[in-house]
């Protein structure tokens, strides 16, 4: 497996709403396998990271959708509790994972910018080439 | 309050300038499906949503728009990279350049500017989320046509997964109606 953010939290027991693992739910743009929708014979590619850097920050944006995904699907199913701990555990993972990575090469958010010396301005900026 | 982080929702890698494909994604930024008219229409709605429920989709769903509108500026941005003037004139930029050199402009392919009459905002929340999956449909719709029109993996990959966020926000948005007309929309209000 490419990455290797845990994939064991999709054992969701509700099938109707039953979650892609982390991975496959990013490049599909969508975390509930049922709500899936693909269009003629495209399908989404996987992104094979050339860096560590890319790898790193590619787990943290996969973690971020998901968390939003959930998001969005608690926000008018609040009383989903099982959901709920998929969300908390992702959340988790995904600070830890941002303080790595924001340890190790730049700081994805302001107020974590407090590491000695003021960095936000530093390029790249997300519109910028990535270089994936 | 609206926090920004330095990273984008989905990586945009786009290492072939193809002016064509600037101009129709560009509409996306500025067009009346656009990622800008979504997150306006849905920030401007949620202050009249009946009940918590409602508050917190419209506004997380507006704040993931934003996110959206710069991968869109992101793809322009590196569609256009290095093209020179007489490259714009060719390939139909060339009035565009005129009014706005390389910058990113929210209009539609067709070059017409953004205005918030794309937007409809009515305070009734039924009214209000029947738009809201209407749109969410036209711009899966639109993202469709744009896929059909590229033929970059690069351009195609983070087109599929925005028409494939616009499904999953025309089923949210219908839950939440089927919500309201099921319990009625007193409770709340």
């Amino acid at each position: 497996m490419l990455f290797e953010i845990e994939n064991t939290l999709v054992s969701h027991k509700n099938q109707e709403n039953k979650l892609c693992e982390l991975d496959n739910g990013f490049f599909k743009g969508n975390m509930f396998e049922k709500l899936y929708e693909g269009y003629k014979n495209y399908y989404p590619c996987r992104i094979e990271p050339k860096s560590q850097e890319m790898k790193d920050l590619l787990e943290i944006m996969m973690l971020d959708f998901a968390i939003n995904d959930l998001n969005l699907y608690l926000d008018i199913h609040e009383d989903d509790h099982e959901m709920y701990e998929v969300f908390k555990q992702y959340a988790m993972m995904y600070k830890k994972k941002l303080m790595d990575y924001e340890r190790k090469y730049q700081v994805l958010c302001l107020t974590d910018d407090i590491l000695g010396k003021y960095t936000w301005t530093s390029s790249p900026w997300p519109w910028e080439e990535y270089d994936v | 309050m609206f926090k920004y982080d330095k990273k984008m929702p989905y990586p945009i890698d786009i290492k072939k300038k193809d002016l064509k494909m600037a101009k129709y994604i560009l509409t996306q930024f500025g067009g009346s499906n656009s990622e800008l008219a979504a997150a306006l229409r849905y920030f401007s709605q949620k202050f009249t949503m009946p009940d918590e429920e409602g508050k917190a989709l419209l506004n997380d769903i507006a704040t993931e728009e934003l996110g959206h509108l710069e991968m869109i500026g992101a793809m322009v941005k590196a569609l256009t990279k290095g093209a020179t003037v007489e490259e714009m004139k060719k390939e139909g930029l060339g009035g565009y350049y005129s009014e706005h050199g390389v910058g990113l402009y929210p209009v539609n392919a067709s070059g017409v500017p953004f205005t918030i009459t794309f937007v409809a905002v009515t305070g009734d929340a039924l009214a209000d989320l029947s738009e809201d999956m209407a749109a969410e449909q036209k711009a899966r719709a639109v993202y469709e046509n744009l896929i059909d029109l590229a033929t970059d993996e690069d351009v195609i990959n983070p087109l599929l997964f925005l028409r494939q966020r616009e499904i999953v926000h025309f089923n949210r948005f219908k839950e939440l109606y089927d919500r309201y007309k099921r319990i009625g929309l007193e409770k709340g209000r």
